[in-house]
């Protein structure tokens, strides 16, 4: 699968707007990425582990409801194919 | 009104016309930053002390009288603020000066957000806390809802159309601010070049006001912001009604989903006002 990025988070991915990681569920691939970008780690999950509530995942173009993907538990019951597309978008900034 | 100070007016802040609208919308930032810090405190101290900070959600200028850079020296800044709806929205009034004579009338509406402690800055809607509340200068009461699409949406119903154009751009982070999301005062700067393009490329003199003309008034609100690197398009509609051009702006995130879908959301949408057979 691939991570797609835009705006707040990107600077924490070195800019790189697609990462495909080759994992099975979306935890394991969060995991993953984490370790390759670990500055993406405190953007994106609050100290419970938990993604941070302002931000949103969208599969395949779909938006996933938050208790599919906020917690790890959660996260890796959920599986990813090749081919899934995971987009993750912030959606307020308070600069 | 709260504070009052001066400016010292410099030739980038004016286009032949007036003070271009960007400029005016970066005075009233300025302004409505100083009267936060009066009323409440620092913005950055605000950040610091409480994870609190603004995003706009809408602004307004009124060119009241003819004002360019050789009308003055300078200007005096009046600055005004109140909070809205149980302190989640943030109102600033600014009136510009030359001697007694508002000349600009610039304001906007801030939504304090709760930032969540992250470093991307990343921030969810939220309230001033009460014991921060404070009591709000006079104001004419304009109501905060968002009114904006609605109002486009009359004009569009009973006018006649002159002329439409499209282009599209990725955001510089010259054009962001502290968390890498667009500067909102520039958004005149994004729409304003479709028009000019418009005008450029079409043989409609009626649409020339627009380049001829200083602009009236300005109208916009926001929906969400626009990040670094994020690819917009920018969709302007000329219509004509009653003695007056307007130039209908929306400004649209281009979604990086699925190349055969297209698929945008809206960020921002804007009204700019010409007075057809006089100046400001």
């Amino acid at each position: 699968m691939k991570f797609v990025f835009s705006g707040a988070l990107l600077r924490f991915v070195q800019f790189e707007k697609e990462v495909a990681i080759d994992r099975n569920t979306l935890e394991d691939c969060l995991r993953r990425l984490m370790l390759k970008f670990p500055d993406l780690e405190r953007a994106l999950l609050d100290n419970q582990g938990n993604i941070r509530q302002t931000h949103q995942m969208f599969l395949n173009g779909e938006a996933i409801e938050k208790g599919v993907y906020s917690d790890a538990s959660a996260r890796q019951a959920f599986s990813v194919e090749d081919d899934d597309s995971v987009y993750i978008l912030t959606a307020i900034a308070g600069g | 009104m709260s504070a009052r100070y001066r400016v010292y007016l410099d030739t980038c802040m004016f286009s032949p016309l007036q003070l271009q609208p960007t400029a005016a919308l970066r005075l009233a930032m300025n302004a409505g930053t100083e009267t936060l810090s009066q009323k409440v405190m620092e913005l950055a101290l605000l950040h610091r002390k409480h994870r609190l900070s603004v995003v706009v959600t809408g602004s307004r200028i009124k060119y009241i009288k003819p004002f360019t850079y050789f009308s003055a020296d300078f200007i005096q800044v009046d600055s005004s603020l109140a909070l809205l709806r149980e302190g989640t929205l943030l109102r600033s009034v600014n009136q510009l000066k030359v001697g007694h004579d508002t000349v600009v009338e610039a304001e906007f509406i801030n939504r304090f957000v709760k930032m969540s402690g992250g470093p991307a800055l990343d921030a969810a809607p939220a309230a001033l806390p009460r014991e921060l509340w404070f009591e709000p200068d006079d104001m004419a009461d304009v109501p905060a809802q968002r009114k904006l699409k609605a109002q486009v949406a009359l004009i569009r119903q009973d006018s006649e159309k002159l002329g439409s154009a499209q282009y599209s751009f990725r955001l510089s982070r010259d054009e962001c601010e502290l968390a890498d999301q667009w500067q909102w005062v520039m958004l005149p700067s994004f729409v304003s070049r479709n028009r000019e393009s418009m005008i450029f490329d079409s043989g409609d003199k009626r649409l020339s006001v627009g380049l001829r003309h200083p602009i009236a008034r300005w109208e916009s609100e926001w929906f969400r912001p626009l990040f670094l690197g994020n690819e917009a398009q920018v969709t302007t509609d000329a219509h004509i009604k009653d003695g007056m051009l307007f130039f209908l702006h929306s400004v649209e995130e281009k979604l990086p989903f699925d190349d055969q879908q297209d698929k945008t959301r809206l960020c921002a949408v804007a009204v700019e006002h010409f007075c057809l057979t006089q100046d400001v």
